[in-house]
């Protein structure tokens, strides 16, 4: 099947399926190389690892609002944000990596989130130690 | 001041300088051979025209045809050109030998202009002519005779040889991609039973002419066997499938008449008219008609066309002052129709199936679609969706009709700079949001259920056939990302699967968009490809030099957007396969997953396209 297809446009020419393969292979490609598919050394799709790094960057210990983090994560993340602030939400869900504050919705009663100005959020403990190896909070002081 | 105007300014061009000067003229589009209606296949075709004519004229039941990246060699062995002719037949305006033949009223091309024009736009042409062991050869330049030679003895069997490189300087960087001839050299093959054409080495020919074309074009899906019958210059061949709308391929004199006319208008009255003679019912002719595929060709004196591009019939009778064309087709398809139908009984029952069919489906979504009319009439005075154009291509009396257009951009990134960049009487914008629903396998009522189809049907008033399309070009403009390209497959899988003939007349099209903006302080450039962009930024040099990539249409500032869309608009158009590969096409990458499919994407990753962004 390869085969042929890469003779495609010279012998076996059928130009709508040259559009067709094109545009499929492009979406394809970026759908499982950079949108869906979890990475297998870190278990992250794209959107989450770029929100973990930006709540990393903005770690200083207190709470952040959401609608923050979404915006600074936009620098990183070429899409809109509310596709961001819905991965976000659903992280912070799980109460694993993320610390959430206010009403971040209930996966098993179906209510959403409030609206991200409303709700915060930072890394919690495990995720630091865990996913940064933070030598700076309190529990590694006396490493130092 | 205003250009002076005397004796001097009034020009006459020696022929070969005016086809070289506007070459759309003579064969349309220029194009470097990626897409199929590009005038490189053109040329070739012209000059496979002529080989046809000798077989006509019953001389050659053989043409050799060999096409590579950028040259063509075509022979026939037809009578060959006369000897002391040779050189006026390809370089003189006006001659030629099919003015006062009689058998010759009955083609397409009388003017003694195709080989001419292929000539001038070649940057070398060579025409050889054999009769009875003497051969002629001449080579020419551009449409400048370079070098003749003397008549000279010859082994070869009578007939004619043109070998011709198109010209580079017209054609920028083509190459000839010897499939796309595929579709017309079948044509040819179909339209002249008995002809063989030969082309690098692959052999075309058919016994069975129109039948044979047809049977190529569907697969198992039809519901009875292909209907087939003839007659003196007169040939018919249908069957009924599981696609929508009505298909047909009409010929006229062996010419292609993608845009049928009379003699297609009269062949679906005839059907309609047998089967209703025939099961004495009063049938609706929808219901007869759809799902149908069909093909006619017919030979007539002098044909009228309504088109330069000779595309659309307009012919009402079958020669000057002949009896009247329709009432000829008429009664032929249908008199041989009803014959047929009490011949084959099983055919018969399958056919009347296929009809009670259709009715059934049509009265199950005439509910759904009152409702969803209703819906659209509101729409119609307000079409949320749609910014209308003042001028629509159903209003033939205005000079603007043929350039109406629509934009179908994806969600609210590019409709406001489209709004304002528009021409206002001929250019509209539909927008969508998000992307559309994959109707791949879904029966018409979704066209009905969801709304965004619903609005968009109505916006192009084509719920009922091509009659009333308000636009003459649908273009897809979504932005050049993978997005985009998803929202294209999808949108494209919509109107391949409901309203086909839409891409059959070529109503469809894809807006290219630019890739990179290149600029400086000074100037700005825009590129639609990584060539033009490397070209575009050396010529601009380093300093203060920005190079932005386009991620969607919502950069481009309206003021901008006018150049687009304006005069020099690249749009591509989309084509329907030559065979009945759509149905399998559209199942591979719009249907369910299948291992093939996710080996074919294993396999072909582009990790580019994701570096891009």
């Amino acid at each position: 099947m390869s085969e042929e297809r890469k003779t495609l446009g010279l012998s076996n020419a059928n130009y709508l399926e040259k559009l067709y393969d094109g545009w499929f292979l492009d979406y394809a490609s970026y759908v499982i190389l950079d949108r869906a598919v979890p990475y297998f050394e870190d278990g992250l799709k794209p959107v989450q690892r770029r929100i973990l790094h930006t709540l990393f960057d903005m770690h200083d210990g207190r709470y952040h609002k959401v609608a923050n983090i979404v915006g600074r994560t936009m620098q990183l993340h070429p899409h809109g944000d509310a596709s961001i602030g819905d991965a976000l939400v659903t992280m912070g869900q799980k109460d694993l990596l993320i610390d959430p504050q206010g009403n971040w919705g209930n996966p098993f009663t179906g209510d959403s989130a409030a609206a991200p100005r409303y709700i915060e959020g930072r890394l919690t403990q495990f995720a630091l130690e865990v996913l940064f190896f933070y030598l700076h909070c309190d529990h590694f002081q006396h490493l130092q | 001041m205003a250009a002076k105007y005397n004796e001097d300014s009034i020009k006459s061009l020696d022929w070969h300088e005016h086809i070289r000067l506007r070459p759309g003229m003579y064969i349309g589009k220029l194009g470097d051979g990626q897409s199929p209606d590009d005038g490189i296949y053109v040329l070739a075709k012209e000059i496979i025209d002529n080989s046809i004519d000798e077989y006509v004229m019953g001389a050659g039941k053989k043409i050799e045809i060999e096409i590579e990246d950028r040259s063509v060699r075509i022979r026939d062995y037809g009578r060959g050109i006369p000897l002391g002719k040779v050189v006026d037949c390809v370089s003189k305006i006006n001659t030629g030998g099919k003015y006062d033949s009689e058998a010759f009223q009955k083609s397409v091309g009388l003017n003694g202009v195709g080989t001419k024009a292929v000539n001038a736009l070649s940057e070398s042409f060579i025409v050889q002519s054999f009769r009875d062991g003497r051969c002629k050869k001449a080579e020419f330049c551009r449409g400048i005779l370079v070098k003749e030679y003397k008549e000279a003895a010859t082994s070869e069997k009578n007939g004619t040889e043109i070998v011709f490189n198109p010209d580079s300087e017209i054609f920028k960087n083509f190459r000839y991609l010897p499939a796309y001839m595929d579709e017309k050299i079948w044509n040819y093959a179909y339209l002249n039973t008995g002809l063989t054409l030969i082309m690098n080495g692959k052999s075309f020919s058919s016994t069975n002419g129109l039948l044979d074309l047809l049977q190529k074009r569907v697969d198992e899906s039809i519901r009875y066997d292909v209907i087939h019958f003839n007659d003196k210059d007169i040939e018919v061949a249908f069957t009924h499938g599981n696609q929508y709308g009505e298909h047909y391929y009409s010929f006229v004199n062996g010419q292609h008449t993608t845009q049928g006319g009379t003699h297609q208008a009269a062949f679906r009255e005839g059907i309609v008219k047998g089967a209703r003679d025939h099961f004495k019912k009063d049938l609706d002719p929808a219901d007869i008609r759809n799902c149908i595929i069909g093909a006619i060709s017919i030979r007539i004196q002098e044909p009228v066309f309504e088109s330069q591009t000779k595309t659309k019939l307009g012919s009402t009778s079958t020669a000057p002052n002949g009896p009247a064309l329709r009432s000829w087709i008429v009664d032929f398809v249908s008199k041989e129709f009803d014959n047929y139908l009490f011949k084959n009984p099983d055919t018969e029952k399958k056919l009347l199936d296929r009809i009670t069919q259709n009715e059934r489906e049509r009265k199950e979504i005439a509910g759904i679609k009152k409702l969803a009319n209703e819906r659209a009439k509101k729409a119609n005075l307000h079409n949320k969706k749609l910014r209308d154009c003042k001028v629509h291509l159903t209003e033939v009396k205005s000079p603007l009709h043929q350039e109406t257009m629509i934009f179908i951009t994806e969600g609210d990134s590019a409709s406001g700079s489209i709004t304002k960049a528009r021409n206002v009487q001929t250019q509209a914008v539909f927008s969508l949001r998000g992307k559309p629903l994959n109707s791949f396998g879904q029966t018409k009522k979704v066209v009905y259920e969801n709304e965004e189809f619903n609005l968009l049907q109505h916006a192009l008033d084509i719920e009922n056939g091509l009659e009333n399309l308000r636009y003459n070009k649908v273009i897809i403009a979504t932005d050049a990302d993978v997005d985009g390209m998803h929202i294209r497959l999808l949108l494209m899988t919509f109107f391949l699967q409901f309203f086909p003939e839409l891409v059959e007349q070529k109503h469809l099209y894809i807006l290219q968009t630019p890739l990179f903006r290149v600029r400086n302080k000074k100037e700005t450039i825009y590129c639609y490809d990584e060539d033009e962009r490397n070209k575009a930024s050396s010529s601009l040099g380093k300093d203060g030099l920005e190079i932005t990539r386009f991620k969607g249409l919502g950069e481009i500032s309206p003021s901008e957007f006018g150049q687009f869309i304006g005069e020099d608009m690249r749009l591509e158009s989309v084509m329907m396969p030559p065979d009945a590969s759509l149905g399998k096409m559209l199942e591979y990458y719009m249907g369910k997953n299948s291992p093939t499919r996710q080996d074919h994407i294993v396999t072909n990753l582009r990790a580019e396209a994701v570096e891009e962004l």
